[in-house]
This record gives structure tokens, sequence and C-alpha cells, in this order.
């Protein structure tokens, strides 16, 4: 009766996915995110969007804030959606945190993973949790994506292929983008025994790591190449991608997702449940 | 009979604290096998590496021919963990489904052994409740239900009855002696009255070392008799004219323990009986060996 990994894996995320929707914590979890993008949607991109639907825009477009290329924004089919790209860059890194901090620590320090462990490894608990939460988040960012889609139908747009195109690769390049933020706090959940230490650790690495890199580099300027290892070193290139085009840019969040996950696939193994 | 447990030169420490040093044992597929032992002297941390959930500082553990925590393990061994506990947000029955496919169930097959080891522990009707709607014992109950999901060929079980009410303590009581014809049964509780109902061997932790391991064979020259009422020592006299008698004991008010020769008396507890019946003393409990207390705490020194 023994399953393959691959099954319990697929298993595992399933009951993640399914907790968004049928625990308590889950439909807070909902309503919050719905909440924040209705505000974000409604209050930010729609003024900005009829903003930049005036030609007059497009003629005097530059860089904003220094690192934002308005130009390459309006490469996007609908403002709309560059817009909920640039904000979903920005944005969904800190939900990732937030959401996947207590992937482990929260069943490990109850003890639910003792009954897991019974009867699968101790890896596929793992990576079935990670999967899980990349499935919970995908869902999250498709439904604001689908809400966006509709606030762009309701200014005025029409289905193309071209802007199912462009959301696709919106989808799929900021779940890219969040894949080290999630094994990162796959990583935090084994080591720490709370979701809020975990969210801690891991806000005060993404906040002293560049500083004391930004040190080194000063004395020592061949430590700037490492600012590139950073987890989402590489979402300000992507702000200023216009659709399919940064596919060079997917190598970093992919490597650092595999080497944190092998971290934390390592220190699992010997960890005590 | 086969091994199921297998241990050599095990220890483990907490920090400076050694819990366990170099314990060496085996344990045969059979009847129940109790683990007792005081507060501290290791017997968690024993079960915790059985399982898996902790790893030996030194020495070697083989469950069923495999290590602990091995793929090749998984199904064939159930546990019941001290304090640990199911995710409050869901129902029993989602989550022990969620854990009989994980075993390797098929949906259906899952829902059918769900419902089989909820009826085990007397769970049926809360089995849509949420895990937070139960109270402490029912949570013991549903622990224990996951424990003997799929039909594990051993199974672990720190303190089972800790918890529960009389009524469900016995149902559970029953429930390991019915399992334990195809199931072995690793049992670690205080209650040394339950263990000698349920157990074939003890396992005697002692400052993190097996100070005993006894089998309780029934001991046909020893008698415990338990009286209705404090008449033992009108008894005592009497007790002489019974061939093969040795010697007796006054335990306590209403218990004695009798010693008789056994090859020549056979049936020394008949001619007791008989005894206590012309003599219309009533008694309530006459039982072979002595008690599993007195094995692990006065025989043994």
């Amino acid at each position: 009766m023994h399953l393959p990994v691959w099954s319990h894996i697929w298993l595992l995320s399933q009951i993640e996915w399914q907790r968004l929707f049928l625990s308590r914590r889950g439909w807070l979890t909902l309503a919050a995110f719905c909440l924040l993008w209705f505000l974000l949607l409604r209050y930010l991109v729609m003024p900005l969007s009829q903003w930049m639907l005036d030609p007059a825009i497009v003629e005097g477009a530059e860089m904003v804030a220094g690192w934002v290329d308005v130009r390459q924004l309006l490469l996007w089919p609908r403002p709309e959606l560059s817009l909920f790209w640039l904000l979903a860059l920005l944005l969904t890194p800190a939900a990732a945190v937030l959401f996947s901090a207590g992937q482990i620590c929260r069943d490990r320090s109850r003890g639910t993973l003792r009954f897991y462990s019974l009867r699968v490894g101790r890896d596929s608990i793992l990576l079935g949790r990670f999967f899980g939460q990349l499935l919970v988040q995908g869902t999250l960012l498709l439904l604001a994506l689908l809400a966006c889609l509709l606030l762009a139908f309701w200014q005025g747009a029409s289905l193309s292929g071209n802007l199912l195109s462009a959301m696709l690769f919106c989808w799929l390049f900021v779940m890219l983008s969040l894949l080290p933020f999630t094994a990162l706090m796959s990583l935090m959940s084994v080591w720490l025994n709370s979701s809020r230490a975990a969210v801690s650790m891991a806000v005060l690495l993404l906040t002293l790591l560049p500083l004391l890199l930004g040190i080194l580099a000063y004395y020592w300027p061949q430590a700037l190449p490492a600012f590139a290892w950073l987890p989402g070193a590489q979402i300000p290139a992507l702000i200023n991608s216009s659709p399919w085009q940064p596919w060079a840019e997917l190598g970093l969040p992919v490597g650092q997702a595999a080497l944190l996950l092998t971290l934390s696939l390592l220190s699992f193994r010997r960890r005590a449940l | 009979m086969t091994t199921v447990i297998a241990c050599s030169g095990l220890s483990k420490s907490f920090g400076q604290k050694a819990v366990l040093k170099q314990l060496d044992f085996k344990i045969e597929t059979g009847a129940p096998v109790a683990l007792v032992g005081a507060n501290g002297a290791g017997k968690t941390t024993l079960l915790s590496l059985l399982c898996g959930y902790l790893t030996p500082d030194q020495g070697q553990i083989q469950i069923l021919g495999q290590k602990p925590g091995s793929v090749k393990l998984k199904g064939r061994l159930g546990a019941l963990p001290q304090d640990a506990q199911f995710d409050p947000d869901f129902s029993l029955a989602r989550q022990l489904q969620w854990l009989a496919r994980l075993q390797g169930m098929t949906a259906s097959k899952a829902n059918t052994e769900t419902e089989r080891v909820l009826a085990l522990v007397d769970l049926t009707a809360e089995a849509g409740l949420k895990v937070a709607q139960l109270s402490h014992g029912m949570r013991k109950r549903l622990a224990i239900a996951q424990a003997l999901l799929g039909e594990p060929e051993l199974v672990v079980l720190d303190e089972p009855t800790a918890g529960l009410d009389p009524l469900h303590a016995k149902a559970l009581r029953d429930c390991i002696q019915q399992h334990s014809t195809h199931c072995t049964f690793v049992i670690s509780s205080h209650n040394l009255f339950e263990l000698e109902q349920l157990c074939g061997t003890v396992l005697m932790l002692e400052q993190g070392r097996i100070r005993q391991q006894a089998t309780q064979i029934s001991e046909t020259g020893v008698l415990r008799l338990q009286l209705c009422q404090e008449n033992g020592q009108q008894l005592l006299p009497l007790l002489q004219q019974v061939p093969g008698f040795v010697k007796s004991q006054l335990l306590s008010k209403l218990q004695l323990e009798l010693q008789y020769d056994a090859v020549r008396a056979a049936d020394f507890d008949v001619r007791l009986l008989q005894l206590l019946h012309q003599q219309s003393i009533d008694y309530r409990q006459l039982s072979r060996g002595p008690s599993l207390e007195q094995q692990l705490f006065q025989s043994g020194g």
C-alpha cells in the first residue's frame, strides 16, 4: 500500500490548499487578501490606469522615482495589468513571508506532525507543505488577477489573446519570484518554534543582510555581486520588463529556492518532532 | 515468534542529562509488552526513538527489521504519542481520512477505515465535529483511533488511558486484548493494574537503564486472595489443613498471599475454594502469581 513520494507530496499539498477554504484561519487569510486587493484596485489601480490611458502621458513617459520605467509599463496590453504587475511584485513577497511562516512549526509544536511522520517521510512532509503554500499563493494571486481583469473590462478593455497571454505571464513570473521567499519561510519554520518567530527572523534576515552586504561592499567592492543572491534581487529588473521578456531573470529565484529548500530538508531530517 | 523491536547500545542525552544509557533489549511478537518506570525514567524518550521522532546519540534500533523513520516502515507502525494534538480547525473524520490516504488507502477505503477506528473508540457520533469541540478524553481516544488505522503490525501507546474515564479505559483494554492476536502492542503506563491485565512482558526503566525484563508467567505456587470482609485472621489457621499449604501472608486487611506446593497439590486452588465455601467466607477475587507491583518493586529489590 506504499504510495510513491510524489503522491505523498501531492496529497499533503492538497491538504494545505484545503486549509484555505475549510478553516477559520484560511477564511481570515482569504478575507484579508481580498480586502487588500479591493482597496488597491479601487483606490490605486483604477485612478492610475485611467491616467495612464491619457495619450499625453504616453508622450511624456519617463522614469518614476528613479527606478520604475513608465515606458516599459505602457508596453503592457492594459494599464490595469501593468499596475497589477508592479504592485504584485512589490507586495506579494511580504504576503508570502506572512502566509507561509507556519508551514512546519505550527504542526510541529502541536505534535500533529508526529501523526504524519508515521505515514510519510520527512522530505515528503516538507515538500508537501512547501508546494501546498505555493498552491495557496497561486490561488490567491489568480483571484486578485481575475479581479484586475474585471476592472479592465469595466474600464473598456476587450478580451484578447494578447491580454490573456500577458495575464498568464504576470501570474507565472510573480509566482516564480515568490519561490525564494516561500522556501526561506520553510527554513525559518524548521529552525524556529512559532510563526511569529519565523516572521521576525525572516524580516531581520531580509533587512540586515542587505545592510551588512552594503557595509562589506563599501570596504570591499568585490562583494558587490553578492547582492544578486539576496531573495527578490531580480524584482527591480522584472518591474521594468514587458511581458515574456525577462526569461534571463528566472534562474536566480529558482536557484535561490532550490538552495534554501535543500537547507530546509537537511535541517528537518535532523529536527526532533 | 519474530523480533519486532531490537535495541542495542541505545543512548540518548538532552544536554548534560543522559536519559537513556546503553539499552539492550528485544521484543518479540505476541502479547502486549508493558514499559514502566518513574517519571523521568526515559519511557517517552524511548518511545519517541522507536517512532523516529528523535534520533539516538548512540546505538542501533530495528523496528520490524527497519530503521525508525524508514519509508518501508510507514503504515506498519502505529503510535499514540504523548501530548500530540490534531488540528483543532478540522473535523475528526476529515483528519483521519487524510492520514488513511497518506497511508496508501483509496478514498473509499479511507472512509471505511475511518468509520471503523472511530467506532472502536466510541467516537462515531462525533465524527463531524471539529477537534476543538472535543473534551480531553475524546481527543485522547481520537489519537488512539489514528494509531489503529490500517491495522499496523506494531502499536506503541504512551499513557493510553491517562485522562480516560473508567468506562472508556476498560473499552480500550478490551480493544487492545482483541487486537493483540494480530498486532504487538508496547504500552507505557503508570497504571500497573491495567498493565497486569494486558501485558505478558514488562520492561522496567530506571535511571535510563532497563532494570528488569520480567515475564508474567503464572506462578502456580502463589495465590492472591481478596476477601469481602476482614476475616483473614479467622481463615489463617484453617489454611493449615489444606493439603500442600506452605505459608501465608496478610498483605492488607482484605488481602492474603498464599504459597503452596504446586507439585504435590496442583488442585490447591480448588480445595481453597471448597474451604471458603464450607466456612461461608465470601471472597472478591482469587488470582494466581504475585502482582506486577510485587514483582517490580519487592522481589526485584
